[in-house]
């Protein structure tokens, strides 16, 4: 048995010694949420199941929620979890969960050695480690030509639109597609598709130069302008500024942030945990952190009460 | 169904045009898209256009048989290769094409046909829908091969359609002959029993129609068409209550008497669909109206004086110039003693129809006519 904290240990460190001893058996991961730990399968240090983020149910889920079978076909087609669609559709959920799970500074984990099963996923550590890698330049570099995916897609002019070849469409392409309205941004969009950032920004990017999409980079970033207001001391100004944000885009877990540290320091203690309380519910993997502000807060707001009496 | 904004409307038209050359997999997804933003014809078109190609992926046949029904939810996307499945037709092609083939879009209905002829289990049902279409098409020699293959695959509905069609191109005693071996069948449903007798009352032979007719009537007493025809061959043998009784059961139950529908097959366990035969609305009134003059012909030889002008009003509403309800109608007014319309009636039929016995009898009628209004004329 194998275990330890995760602010001690990586679990990408845990996963790579694993691999190099080519280890069979369970990896218990409790992060965040103790009410919701993942289930790493290992089989001779490869990983072949991730419960529950990338399971049977969850897989049959993604592929309705994606709409690329029906509830019928999920229910009752057996051969569904061997087809091709499937197969992509587990890797995908296993790498996000993987990747959300490797990030994980709170939590323990625990590796249960047991006999040697085979699974419907076969990713070695290193190579997740790799694609996480890539995963995170192409985040980056496309960040910075989207305005930290702020900017806003909205269809070409309909001259453009209509002319010129028929392009190649992924289904991604058009789900992203289905929700452009001009007024969304990527970073709402890809929330609102349960998809990773540089995938969507990508479909963005590509739809783009297809002349399909064009995209609106706002002239300045709220979050700049309440940063620098909070900066300045000019609480009020930034606090304004964030409550707009966040009544625009209420997915935007660094707003709730800033709105609380800007309420703070305009001295509204219960308005401050009101928005951490959102950012804990919008950003589960910083959970123990805003709970710590708001458990701060809490202690101000009764300090003020005390010295009112 | 989300109602559609002007601009999603000119988005949707604009990437129509720019993909309508696409592969079968990018139509269908349009279809997917363009019904999200409520466009339904786009999406419809889509779903058409995408079924039409080769390799149709299956959200393309269930696309089309979502929209040609109304419906926008449960449509799915098609993944652009590398799993077998999504090039299979794993949708309802038959229903498609059933339900294309109800709306008349027959190019599509013979591409579902074409996609369902894959599936063993489908192909009799198949072979049926595409010999109709065949038959609508006046490709005679395509129909009758297609509803050969389809009754020896036990198609029912093909025995039924085969025989329709043979009457329709004026053999009734051939159509009574394919039909008649599959009624001594216990199983027989009721629409094969009711042709047997619509063909025999087509074939000058009304005592054997209103058998058969009675036999369907057994099994499915609600057939307005067969109430409907079941009053022409009693009216036909004299029998004039008795037509009125199944003239007015009729009228109750439909106020149209269409007598030729094709059915098509939606597969195993499931109830046909008609279509009816004469796609136009005059063949469909030509129909109600013969079965209303043969009403009116019954009330008349029963006494109901009042209700058979009633009837034969209607009918000459629809057409104005019938020369049998003009010249009944000519009759009831003589009887009811109002000479002077009676002879209208009576000189219309007259100066119409220079030749035959409907027009000598009108003739002679309007000479009494014109004889027994003079006795009512003022001094």
């Amino acid at each position: 048995m194998m275990h330890g904290p995760l602010h001690e240990i990586s679990l990408i460190e845990v996963l790579q010694l694993l691999q190099r001893g080519r280890r069979s058996g369970v990896l218990h991961v409790i992060g965040v949420n103790p009410d919701a730990p993942r289930h790493v399968r290992l089989l001779d240090g490869v990983i072949v199941d991730v419960e529950p983020d990338a399971g049977d149910d969850a897989t049959r889920a993604g592929l309705v929620a994606r709409c690329l079978i029906s509830e019928i076909e999920a229910a009752d087609d057996p051969v569904l979890l061997d087809r091709a669609v499937a197969r992509a559709m587990r890797e995908q959920l296993a790498g996000q969960s993987l990747g959300a799970m490797l990030h994980w500074q709170h939590g323990r984990f625990d590796f249960e050695a047991a006999p040697a099963l085979p699974g419907p996923l076969s990713v070695l550590p290193d190579t997740l480690i790799f694609s996480m890698v890539a995963s995170e330049t192409r985040r980056v570099e496309l960040a910075a030509t989207t305005a930290e995916f702020h900017a806003v897609p909205d269809y070409a002019s309909l001259d453009l639109l209509a002319a010129g070849d028929a392009p190649a469409l992924t289904p991604r392409d058009w789900r992203v597609l289905d929700l452009v309205d001009g007024t969304r941004d990527i970073a709402a969009i890809a929330a609102s598709l349960d998809e990773a950032l540089e995938e969507v920004a990508g479909c963005v990017q590509a739809l783009q130069a297809a002349a399909i999409l064009e995209l609106r980079v706002p002239p300045a970033s709220s979050a700049a302008v309440a940063r620098a207001a909070i900066e300045a001391g000019q609480y009020e100004a930034a606090a304004q500024v964030l409550r707009h944000r966040v009544d625009q885009h209420p997915e935007d877990v660094d707003a709730w942030r800033s709105l609380g540290l800007a309420e703070v320091g305009a001295g509204r203690f219960e308005e401050a945990i009101a928005a951490w309380q959102k950012w804990r519910v919008t950003d589960p993997e910083h959970a123990g952190d805003a709970a710590a502000l708001m458990q701060a807060a809490r202690t101000m707001v009764e300090a003020l009460r005390d010295s009112r009496e | 169904m989300p109602a559609a904004r002007p601009r999603d409307a000119l988005i949707v038209a604009a990437l129509g045009r720019r993909l309508s050359q696409s592969d079968a997999i990018t139509l269908a997804n349009f279809a997917w898209f363009a019904a999200r933003r409520g466009e339904h014809r786009a999406a419809l078109d889509a779903a058409r256009a995408a079924v039409a190609l080769p390799d149709a992926p299956h959200t393309a046949w269930r696309a089309l048989e979502r929209l040609a029904a109304g419906q926008t939810a449960g449509m799915l996307l098609a993944g652009t290769g590398g799993d077998a499945a999504e090039a299979a037709p794993m949708g309802d092609p038959l229903a498609a094409a059933v339900t294309a083939h109800r709306e008349l879009d027959h190019p599509a209905a013979e591409a579902c046909y074409r996609a369902a002829l894959e599936r063993p289990v489908l192909a009799g049902a198949a072979l049926n829908g595409m010999g109709v279409l065949h038959e609508q098409r006046r490709e005679r020699a395509a129909a009758d091969t297609a509803w050969q293959q389809a009754t020896a695959s036990g198609s029912v509905a093909a025995v039924h359609n085969s025989a329709l069609a043979m009457l329709r191109r004026g053999f009734p005693h051939r159509a009574r002959t394919m039909v008649a071996a599959a009624v001594q069948h216990a199983s027989a449903p009721p629409a094969l029993h009711f042709l047997a007798g619509y063909a025999a009352l087509a074939d000058q032979d009304p005592a054997a129609a209103m058998a058969a007719l009675s036999t369907a009537l057994d099994g499915d007493p609600e057939s307005a068409r067969a109430q409907f025809t079941l009053g022409l061959a009693c009216e036909r043998l004299g029998l004039h209550a008795d037509a009125l009784a199944a003239i007015r059961r009729a009228l109750l139950l439909s106020p149209w008497y269409l007598p030729q529908v094709w059915l098509l097959d939606r597969g195993p366990g499931t109830a046909w669909l008609e279509v009816p035969a004469d796609v136009d609305d005059t063949a469909s009134t030509a129909h109600t109206d013969d079965v209303l003059l043969s009403l009116g012909r019954s009330l008349l030889q029963t006494g109901n004086l009042g209700e058979a002008l009633a009837v034969f009003d209607q009918v000459l509403a629809h057409q104005p110039s019938q020369a049998a309800a003009l010249f009944h109608r000519g009759v009831v007014l003589a009887k009811l003693r109002r000479y002077h319309e009676a002879l209208d009636d009576w000189e219309t039929v007259g100066n119409a129809e220079s030749e035959g016995s409907l027009a000598d009898v009108s003739r002679r009628h309007a000479r009494s006519a014109r004889e027994l209004a003079s006795l009512f004329a003022a001094p």
